[in-house]
């Protein structure tokens, strides 16, 4: 069947937030990450700082090499959540058939909602449109007969860029394009690429399939159908999720058992909170630290019972703590919780000796209202490290 | 030192005494020590929480003493031919010759002055019990010992005189189990809890008709003696649970029934309940009759009914298989007679031909 999909990517979406809220970072570059003098990445930058070679994922410190004059900025991360689920509002007026990416991107099939809205492009300008006037932030987007062109579509043209690609047209839009853009064409898979002298998009079109699969596996079948820009993917909301987990890098290594656990506690919160969230629980958890030398460790061990209270997941994650930190400055500290199963389908064993008095679930509840209420900042628990908003 | 022996004693207290060495050839407490001094050879075992020593009849031509490694000397012994055996160390050397008519083998030794001395237990009292009784009860109550590290003490097996009577106990909170027997000669009271291992070695030991065993206890430690073997244990620290307290006293529901029908009901339920309710069976009792049944997504469902001795009211409770099913099989006499406190709270379960035995389920919530 013909589908219309749409991808909507924000352009700059952190930078552009902060321009958004704090008008003297208008017009200049800015980093958003964190400090130069910590070890953080850059995580998004705003148009006027790329001009300058700033990338994301970019160390600060080589940011800050590259682009003295930038703004450096502490993310927010609540506060780009709260945009970010107003822009999928908007999205959602169009069809109910969306798939959330990440924070700032998302497909949605309007296959159906065409006799409604017009045609997909239509739509799209829409979507952008009311995103510019009510929100005053810019976004690109792609409209496609598939979520992998609809992707490639809305990176081209960067920012407030709007490509449609007809179905006919979709071979011709793919040809000249470089084989990077390809799902699952990482560096390596590209040296092969250039290797056999393919380049472009146009030149895996016209390759031989069993040339492909010869060098890439089965992956060389599924290179061969994308660059045809076929992909019969689905747009839904991925929901079997495996895991939930958080994790925290240091600004400055920590060797502390005490901040460690303080920390531990704020992850296993924040884990508890998006489990109840999803009314899973889990039943096995995963402890993950890396040292100041990058060396990374991870542990796991069953919960006692499929739970979703931090406590009972700070509990686990602690113990693990103890038998794996051998007291060297760690860098990163990690908790996730897997194994899930939805709410009411979960056994477990009730325990003589802990008889469940219901106590710590009330309290969870209630701290879970009043988060739901005033922010997820409001409380926390005593023992809890002090963090700025993320 | 120089003696002789048979072979088949020698295997025998190789064998027993191995269990508790490490299964490294070399390192701390991986060594044997060897004593011999009239007429008698001594084998012991240290490992500082569990100490096994095996005292056994031989010719002895000179006393002497030598720590070998354990494990290979236990593989020497078992690979010799049937008959005598000497051992032998010759004078001024760290070696252990062992030799029959045809074949000899000299393993590398080194001195016993460095080997961990058994401790003294001061302060004790003392009981004599009837072997078999003691492995009877130990027995009985071991399949409730927890095995989560988290909570040591629930590892260990209760022992507790009170008024001439000796109770053992084992909890792991999903579980418990509990039994008591007059034993005369136990006159000071005592509540001391030994390690799950240690109890399972004296299992394996005791002899089903083991005749009379003496056990002694001090502050730290157990000592407990039968036939030529002494098991010295350090005892659990910390105080065990009072599970008494946690007992109810009013039931909703009970019923009565020959443990063997449920029991292989639940190995029916166990073919379809693997997956995420993780062996979890369901049972309902009305007017007469127990049903059981199971179901997974993944594998399908079962159902079964018996007529049972019902008194009460209609219960609905769900188990995991494997926690009933070791409690059903500890009855080792007659019926079963389970009491309900309801859904979510303990079932009791004593055995109609043995009252001083009880045992106690938790069950199962979908949460």
């Amino acid at each position: 069947m013909r589908r219309v999909i749409i991808h909507l990517d924000m352009d700059a979406f952190f930078a552009a937030v902060e321009q958004l809220d704090n008008p003297e970072l208008r017009g200049k570059p800015i980093i958003v990450g964190g400090s130069p003098d910590n070890r953080g990445v850059v995580a998004t930058c705003s148009y006027e700082a790329r001009r300058f070679g700033v990338r994301s994922a970019m160390p600060l410190s080589e940011a800050k090499r590259r682009c003295p004059d930038c703004v450096f900025v502490r993310g927010r991360m609540s506060r780009y959540s709260e945009i970010s689920r107003s822009v999928f509002a908007i999205m959602a007026d169009y069809s109910p058939q969306m798939e959330r990416v990440s924070i700032d991107e998302a497909f949605l099939d309007v296959t159906k909602s065409e006799p409604l809205f017009g045609p997909g492009a239509q739509i799209g300008r829409t979507i952008q449109q009311r995103i510019t006037d009510e929100l005053g932030l810019s976004a690109s987007v792609g409209v496609a007969p598939n979520k992998f062109v609809a992707k490639v579509a809305s990176d081209l043209r960067k920012p407030q860029g709007l490509v449609v690609v007809p179905p006919e047209q979709v071979v011709s839009f793919l040809a000249p394009l470089g084989i990077e853009r390809i799902w699952g064409v990482g560096p390596r898979a590209a040296q092969i690429l250039h290797s056999l002298g393919l380049y472009t998009i146009g030149d895996v079109q016209k390759c031989r399939v069993e040339i492909l699969s010869d060098r890439l596996g089965v992956y060389g079948q599924r290179l061969h159908e994308l660059s045809h820009g076929l992909d019969e993917r689905p747009v839904a909301e991925q929901d079997d999720v495996k895991s939930v987990g958080h994790e925290h890098t240091f600004d400055s290594d920590v060797s502390n058992i005490e901040v460690l656990r303080g920390v531990l506690l704020h992850l296993a919160s924040k884990v508890g909170r998006r489990l109840r969230k999803g009314q899973v629980k889990g039943k096995t958890i995963t402890l993950k630290l890396r040292y100041m030398d990058f060396s990374t460790f991870t542990r796991q061990s069953p919960l006692p019972g499929a739970t979703d209270l931090d406590l009972d997941i700070y509990h686990a994650a602690d113990k693990l703590l103890v038998r794996l930190f051998d007291g060297r400055p760690v860098r990163l500290i990690g908790v996730s919780v897997s194994n899930l199963a939805p709410e009411g389908e979960n056994a477990e064993q009730l325990d003589l000796f802990h008889p469940d008095t219901g106590k710590s679930r009330r309290l969870i509840e209630t701290m879970d209202r009043i988060r739901n209420k005033h922010g997820d900042g409001i409380i926390s628990y005593a023992k809890e490290s002090e963090f700025p908003p993320e | 030192m120089r003696l002789v022996l048979s072979s088949a004693d020698l295997v025998y207290a190789a064998n027993t005494v191995g269990r508790i060495i490490s299964g490294k050839v070399t390192g701390p407490s991986s060594g044997i020590r060897l004593t011999a001094e009239e007429n008698r050879l001594a084998i012991t075992a240290n490992d500082q929480e569990l100490a096994i020593d095996c005292n056994i009849a031989a010719e002895v031509a000179e006393s002497g003493s030598i720590v070998v490694p354990g494990r290979l000397f236990g593989e020497a012994v078992r690979r010799f031919p049937a008959g005598d055996i000497e051992l032998h160390i010759p004078e001024g050397r760290q070696v252990l010759s062992i030799s029959s008519v045809s074949t000899s083998i000299d393993l590398l030794g080194m001195s016993s002055v460095n080997f961990p001395e058994l401790p003294d237990i001061e302060d004790y009292s003392r009981f004599q019990i009837s072997g078999a009784l003691l492995k009877g009860m130990m027995r009985q109550v071991s399949f409730a010992l927890s095995h989560d590290d988290m909570r040591p003490i629930l590892t260990g097996m209760l022992w507790e005189s009170k008024a001439g009577s000796l109770r053992m106990v084992a909890a792991d909170g999903f579980k418990v189990a509990s039994r008591k027997e007059e034993v005369v000669s136990a006159e000071e009271e005592f509540r001391v809890v030994l390690p799950g291992r240690t109890t399972n070695e004296l299992i394996r030991l005791l002899d089903d008709e083991e005749e009379n065993a003496e056990v002694a206890l001090g502050r730290n430690h157990v000592m407990v003696k039968f036939r030529e073997l002494t098991l010295i244990s350090r005892l659990l620290e910390g105080n065990y649970i009072n599970v008494d307290q946690y007992l109810p006293s009013k039931f909703v529901t009970e019923a009565v029934f020959k443990p063997k029908v449920l029991l292989e009901a639940l190995e029916r339920a166990a073919v379809v309940a693997k997956d995420g309710h993780s062996g979890t069976v369901r049972i309902n009792f009305k007017e007469g009759v127990m049903a059981v049944s199971a179901q997974s997504a993944e594998y399908g469902s079962h159902f079964e009914e018996w007529p049972v001795e019902i008194t009460g009211e209609r219960l609905e409770i769900l188990f995991n298989i494997k926690v009933l099913s070791e409690v059903l099989k500890s009855v080792e006499a007659g019926d079963i007679h389970l009491k309900f406190t309801g859904s979510l709270g303990p079932c009791i379960g004593v055995c109609a031909g043995q009252a001083n035995y009880w045992s106690l389920a938790m069950p199962v919530r979908l949460s």
